[in-house]
């Protein structure tokens, strides 16, 4: 029969009063909570399972608080800037709103840009997920070596409480030594003089044993090769607790050899980092292609205040504002407590 | 810009269609300002007692950070009118989050601390 005749006031609604697109879009960003659950709370329980004071302090891992705050701004700004663009399109000002949702990908790329300044300054330091230095402090030092394992006790690396690899302990030492001869063999090749050079010498004098003195362990050229830190001073400085100067020593000596540092629990440290901000970052970049095309239609053809519009600026929105709040957590997870 | 609330306790009684609530440009400047001092401030936390007072830190800089998610969810995305349409899917997903935390507590991180290491 024809739609005419029927009333339409008798129709009861017996879905859930929101339209389909902002349906999915719950049901979507509720499965993405999920996903960033595994993920955080994964680093949660890992954090939380290690020995006291144990996990890496920030400067061990190259993390800067203050690019992670400037990050966290950015992203602010950005779901600031998407949702007044959807309050402009709602009032009819399509242009204001292709200004607007330009402004929130610029912001969106300007976030991805600062990440990839901090994942290159990580890859610079040898902070990969599985090629740092880890586990190195073998039990049985406290008997064979007491003196050493006195000296890793103030460095809270007591033996026999983090776990011990002696397939990956001489790994490490057989890698070092490797990539420091073919330093030595070809200084130009690798960018290496003066200071540095010297001190790969001298390492790769101390890892091959002496005269006087035998090869070292694992641990002890873990050791010399460790990012200072405020919290532990490192022995193997003049001055362990002069902070600045032994940081300038580190990057003059040591930097530029770009060898495997050793942070215990650093593999677990970064396996975890570039997990969750790797795929937050994905999450960032397919919002950008969602505005990209969004944009690059409104640039071409308009941005028109019809229901689609204003439809597809608040249901993206609501995707960005998402990505906003994984990263509201993730940057005290990560990089302030 | 229509009419501009002053403060964003739109009546759900008083509207006929949900898109007559609507949150006025506004709120979202004072949320975004707001926004923007709890990040200084939890960065203020860290920096100044981050290392000295360590509970106390994680405690206001966590706190901060469920406050400026609740902030954005409650008026950015919209939440606040719109929670009686869709907490049907949101408090489930509110609840299986935390669970898998503590299902998996005692395996990862309490077995470490009972079980002596060889």
């Amino acid at each position: 029969m024809t739609t005419a005749t029927v009333d339409e006031t008798q129709y009861i609604q017996r879905g859930i009063p929101v339209s389909n697109g902002k349906l999915a879009m719950w049901l979507f960003l509720v499965t993405e909570i999920m996903f960033f659950t595994g993920l955080i709370g994964t680093y949660f329980l890992l954090r939380m399972g290690t020995p006291e004071n144990a996990w890496p302090e920030p400067h061990a891992v190259h993390l800067k608080e203050w690019m992670g705050a400037l990050n966290t701004f950015v992203l602010i700004v950005s779901s600031f800037t998407i949702v007044l663009a959807h309050s402009a399109i709602t009032r009819g000002n399509s242009k204001r709103a292709l200004q607007l949702l330009g402004a929130t990908f610029a912001l969106g790329l300007v976030f991805l840009v600062i990440k990839a300044f901090e994942y290159t300054a990580k890859f610079n330091h040898g902070i990969v997920p599985g090629l740092m230095g880890d586990n190195l402090v073998d039990p049985d030092i406290a008997t064979t070596n007491p003196a050493l394992a006195a000296e890793l006790k103030e460095l809270k690396l007591t033996p026999g409480v983090h776990p011990y690899d002696a397939h990956g302990a001489l790994a490490y030492k057989q890698d070092v030594k490797t990539r420091l001869e073919a330093i030595v063999a070809d200084p130009g090749a690798h960018h290496v003089d003066g200071v540095a050079l010297q001190t790969a010498k001298d390492l790769l004098a101390d890892i091959n044993g002496t005269a006087d003195r035998p090869p070292i362990l694992p641990v002890q050229l873990g050791l010399k090769l460790r990012p200072p830190t405020r919290q532990y001073p490192n022995k193997y400085y003049a001055d362990p607790t002069d902070f600045e100067k032994n940081e300038k020593d580190y990057e003059s000596k040591i930097g530029p050899l770009h060898l495997r540092p050793y942070v215990q629990y650093g593999n677990l440290w970064s396996s975890s980092y570039f997990a969750m901000t790797g795929f937050h970052a994905v999450h960032v970049g397919g919002g950008l292609i969602v505005f990209a095309i969004i944009l690059i239609h409104g640039l071409r053809r308009g941005l028109p205040s019809n229901a689609w519009n204003v439809s597809m600026l608040e249901l993206t929105g609501l995707y960005w504002h998402f990505v906003d709040i994984v990263w509201i957590f993730l940057f005290p997870l990560l990089y302030l407590v | 810009m229509s009419e501009p609330h002053t403060t964003p306790h739109a009546d759900a009684s008083h509207a006929e269609h949900a898109h007559e609530e609507h949150i006025s440009d506004k709120t979202f400047l004072k949320v975004f300002v707001a926004l923007f001092v709890f990040t200084t401030f939890s960065f203020l936390a860290n920096q100044l007692f981050g290392r000295s007072a360590v509970v106390l830190a994680f405690i206001i800089i966590m706190g901060i950070a469920v406050c400026k998610a609740a902030l954005v969810v409650m008026y950015f995305m919209h939440l606040k009118i719109d929670w009686r349409k869709v907490f049907v899917f949101v408090v489930p997903t509110l609840i299986l989050a935390p669970l898998i935390v503590i299902v998996l507590w005692p395996d990862i991180v309490l077995a470490w601390r009972l079980a002596p290491m060889p």
